[in-house]
């Protein structure tokens, strides 16, 4: 719409201020004291980083691990793609479900769930310890070996969901015509299919690439001295080292930039799941024998209780009162002890409370932001709807532990006039936090409902005498209503179960429920540790929950 | 004074001129048809009116009074849009109802202009259907009752049946256009097809190139084009080529001899020179003997029949090929004389003159 007063043509400059203030801000300013300056430019603090073999290994690892962890999870998720896709076999739906579930748990409870099943005192640890009648742990569940078993547990769902996606929307007759033109069957895979679900596969590995190179809970958990450079950064952090911190942290800034900027270009279509005609749905290979079926069916139910153990495991530990599991196989005392002690209030309760507020208010911010930047940079487009969409995107390509030393830097400081406060020790940050690394998910699904939006009805609205406000109240946010909860369901879940941002940025009073679960495996109190991981197993399963039903009514 | 009027409306998107000053007024009650190609800056016409683009230069006057500073929600202008925008998560009645809630209406009144509304467009009963639940038409009538339910000075509709399957579509029209007299509101309507435009107009204005070609009722249009393009765009028509020799007769070179002589209507300059000359179907009559200076030979090529009549596709011993309204069934390959019929009352060719370089 042409028309419009000086306040509109104002408010996409002044989003596009606030969104650089909270996400592009910090990072540069980190930048620049790393630097040192703006009062003495000097080398020095990157001459120090260059000089320690230490960072250089840290560096090394976390390029490795991220590298290995795609083709791990490439390796699981791809193949299984193949099989839910393109076999019919008893409880094939139900397992496709099933198959993604690793995706909805947070990461602190993934490894803590890992601790507890292939941990050296672990239920499977145990089990089989107790089975061969060994004196000691048959394996140890450290260093590299641990934090690449998380990773392919957890990320070869992202190869699993989009090339089950990708195979769904692949037009079968081009496989027909492959197949009339006398290929083969390796033929048809190497020459036509691959080749059709590349771009699929170039996002899965973009997104196990990024996820893995920003994962602190696996390598903090179980990296010991393994670090890699999320650990490293937390581990300055802690210790005092400020301008170390900075450092690496812009180190790892670049690595990330550099990561998505040569899978960009390894492939220079638009990574996105292959958008290939929308024909039939593939026709599904039915076994037929006897044998292959049962074989198909009793694999598929390995699998799941494979998947399911560790969500099991926890439940299992949760019920588990202290010091009564120490040598036998299984727990002699199973009761709701721990769960009676998280609800027995005051200080338990605290980090619940936490949690929930500052992950609603983040989600709530996100969601917003993301709206209005997404509205501002349609309707304005040219340069300034690409910053606003480049701001709001922005936070995805950087690691976790990035943003959360860059806003400790940013807003550790009181200077009014240049746009920082002292906002570290409040309850602000971690909101802010949150609500930062948020902006991607809810941004990209805002953007994705407006750019389906027809303009028209927003017209009838106004032709019907509808202002700015009804018409964005009962039209415009109604029909986003789906997308934006599918936005808002991951924000929530996300901030939640947040660990990498908090273990920087919390103070005893803002705790969230990651942070305490890590003080309660301190203390060995593995059980309590186990009911809030329950907790927010479950707080996260029922927000995907309602937000998806939600999704589907509307 | 006209009911709704437009001063020398202007519009350009970057260096493109999409409109350059239309005047136009429409009279109160009166249906007012936009027609022109597509690209031919109708609908932007349109949305200058309801105020969902600003004009660069103009006004827009509503009984003398400017409304171009008002915003679209303030115009109380009703609009169908192309493709009705129904919103789709409101109900039928719903969709009705929200025009008349911007309108602080009591929730029985707007209950009862609702039922009205619906009534008025056949569709009574039908208020709490979903929308993706009633068909193509009857979407289209929700979408005009939606419109006219908050009782708009002026109705404006964008292409409002090019939705529609094509059977569905006249009798759509006629229902349509019967609603609106039956109401007797003023109405601007958008259409690039010549005979939705004649059917429902009680004047037709023809656009062309973001310029105003002509004004006038259908028949002015058909029968006085007053522009090389209105002539050209309105009716059917075949092209001859020839020279204007004093006024209103036109030389046909058939052979190099004997030239056929046809009394047409010049329009734009009438100056001797090259001309294409526009000859409606319905002027043709197939005679039974050639004439020297009167009549073309010609064969034919294909015919169609058109209920009736056929429409004949002749071609020229010139090579030219014209098409003719007939009654006789002619077959392909059959030899015939045609001529054009002399009527004054009613001119059916047209001389343009034709700019050779």
């Amino acid at each position: 719409m042409g028309r419009g007063g000086k306040s509109r043509r104002f408010w996409p400059w002044i989003l596009a201020a606030g969104l650089s203030w909270i996400v592009g801000y910090p990072l540069t300013l980190t930048l620049f004291e790393a630097l040192g300056l703006p009062g003495s430019p000097t080398l020095e603090n990157l001459r120090a980083f260059a000089a320690r073999p230490d960072e250089w290994l840290a560096l090394w690892r976390s390029l490795w691990i991220s590298g290995a962890s795609v083709v791990l999870a490439a390796a699981i998720g791809v193949p299984l793609a193949f099989v839910f896709e393109r076999l019919e076999f008893p409880g094939r739906s139900i397992l496709g479900g099933l198959v993604a579930l690793p995706v909805a748990l947070p990461p602190l409870v993934g490894v803590l769930a890992f601790l507890f099943l292939y941990g050296e005192s672990g239920f499977l640890t145990r089990s089989v310890q107790f089975l061969l009648g060994l004196e000691t742990a048959p394996w140890r569940l450290r260093g590299a070996g641990a934090i690449l078993l998380v990773h392919a547990y957890s990320m070869y769902v992202y190869f699993y969901l989009f090339t089950r996606a990708a195979l769904t929307r692949l037009d079968p007759s081009m496989e027909e015509a492959a197949a009339s033109l006398g290929a083969g069957k390796t033929v048809r895979l190497r020459r036509v299919i691959l080749p059709l679900l590349r771009p699929a596969l170039a996002g899965a590995a973009l997104l196990t690439f990024m996820t893995s190179l920003s994962s602190f809970s696996a390598p903090y958990i179980f990296g010991g001295g393994f670090r890699v450079m999320t650990t490293q950064i937390v581990a300055s952090k802690l210790n005092g080292e400020t301008a170390a911190a900075q450092v690496e942290t812009v180190v790892l800034a670049l690595a990330a930039v550099a990561g998505l900027g040569a899978l960009l270009a390894f492939d220079r279509r638009r990574v996105a799941v292959v958008g290939g005609v929308r024909g039939l749905a593939p026709r599904r290979r039915v076994l037929e024998s006897r044998r292959s079926k049962l074989a198909a069916t009793a694999l598929g139910w390995a699998l799941a209780i494979f998947l399911l153990l560790p969500h099991l495991t926890l439940t299992l530990v949760s019920f588990v009162p202290p010091h009564t599991w120490t040598i036998e196989a299984l727990p002699p005392v199973l009761n709701l002890s721990n769960f009676a002690k998280l609800l027995s209030g005051g200080e338990r309760l605290r980090p619940m409370a936490n949690s929930a507020w500052m992950a609603m208010v983040a989600t709530v911010g996100a969601v917003g932001l993301g709206l209005a930047a997404a509205r501002s940079s349609i309707r304005v487009g040219g340069k300034l709807g690409t910053l606003l969409e480049s701001l709001v995107a922005l936070p995805w390509a950087i690691p976790g532990t990035v943003f959360a030393v860059a806003l400790a830097t940013a807003f550790s400081v009181n200077a009014p006039f240049a746009g920082r406060f002292i906002l570290i020790g409040t309850p602000v940050i971690l909101p802010l936090a949150y609500l930062v690394r948020s902006l991607p998910v809810t941004g990209r699904s805002a953007f994705a409902g407006l750019r389906q939006f027809d303009d028209s009805l927003e017209e009838a609205a106004a032709s019907l005498g509808a202002g700015r406000w009804r018409t964005l109240r009962r039209v415009v946010l109604p029909m986003l209503r789906p997308a934006l909860a599918a936005g808002a369901g991951l924000a929530f879940i996300t901030a939640l179960g947040d660990f990498v941002t908090s273990i920087v940025l919390y103070t005893y009073d803002t705790r969230p429920i990651s942070i305490e679960i890590l003080s309660n495996l301190r203390l060995q109190e593995t059980g309590i540790a186990a009911a809030y991981g329950v907790v927010l197993m479950i707080a996260s399963a029922m927000a995907f929950v309602v937000w998806s039903r939600k999704e589907a009514t509307s | 004074m006209p009911f709704l009027e437009t001063e020398g409306l202007g519009k350009s998107f970057g260096d493109t001129v999409v409109l350059r000053e239309i005047s136009l007024a429409v009279e109160e009650g009166e249906t007012l048809v936009l027609l022109g190609p597509s690209g031919s800056g109708k609908t932007t016409l349109l949305r200058l009116i309801a105020g969902f683009e600003t004009a660069d230069r103009g006004e827009v006057l509503l009984k003398g009074r400017s409304v171009g500073r008002l915003a679209p929600a303030e115009r109380n202008f009703g609009m169908v849009f192309q493709h009705y925008a129904l919103f789709p998560h409101l109900s039928v009645g719903e969709n009705v109802a929200f025009g008349l809630e911007s309108r602080r209406v009591g929730a029985r009144a707007v209950r009862d202009r609702v039922e009205r509304a619906l009534a008025q467009v056949d569709l009574a009963g039908l208020a709490d259907r979903r929308i993706d639940a009633i068909s193509g038409g009857q979407q289209q009538r929700v979408a005009l009752a939606r419109a006219l339910a908050p009782e708009p000075e002026v109705l404006l509709l964008d292409e409002p049946l090019s939705n529609l399957d094509p059977e569905l579509r006249e009798r759509t029209r006629q229902e349509l256009a019967s609603t609106l007299a039956r109401i007797g509101i003023t109405t601007v309507w958008v259409t690039h097809e010549q005979e939705e435009a004649f059917d429902v107009g009680t004047r037709v204005a023809l656009l062309h190139q973001g310029g105003l070609e002509q004004v006038g009722r259908p028949e002015d249009l058909y029968r006085r084009p007053a522009t090389p393009f209105a002539a050209a765009f309105v009716g059917r028509a075949s092209v001859l080529r020839g020279r204007l020799a004093g006024g209103e007769t036109a030389q046909i070179e058939v052979s190099a001899r004997d030239p056929v002589l046809l009394s047409v209507q010049a329009v734009g300059p009438a100056e001797n020179g090259p001309v294409d000359v526009y000859v409606r179907p319905e002027a043709w009559e197939v005679v039974e003997s050639a004439r020297i200076g009167r009549s073309f030979s010609a064969e034919v090529l294909s015919r169609r029949f058109a209920g009736r009549e056929n429409l004949v596709r002749l071609q020229l011993d010139s090579g030219t090929e014209v098409e003719v309204a007939t009654e006789r069934d002619l077959a392909p390959g059959e030899k015939v004389a045609i001529q054009v019929r002399a009527d004054a009352a009613r001119p059916v060719a047209f001389a343009v003159l034709r700019d050779e370089q």
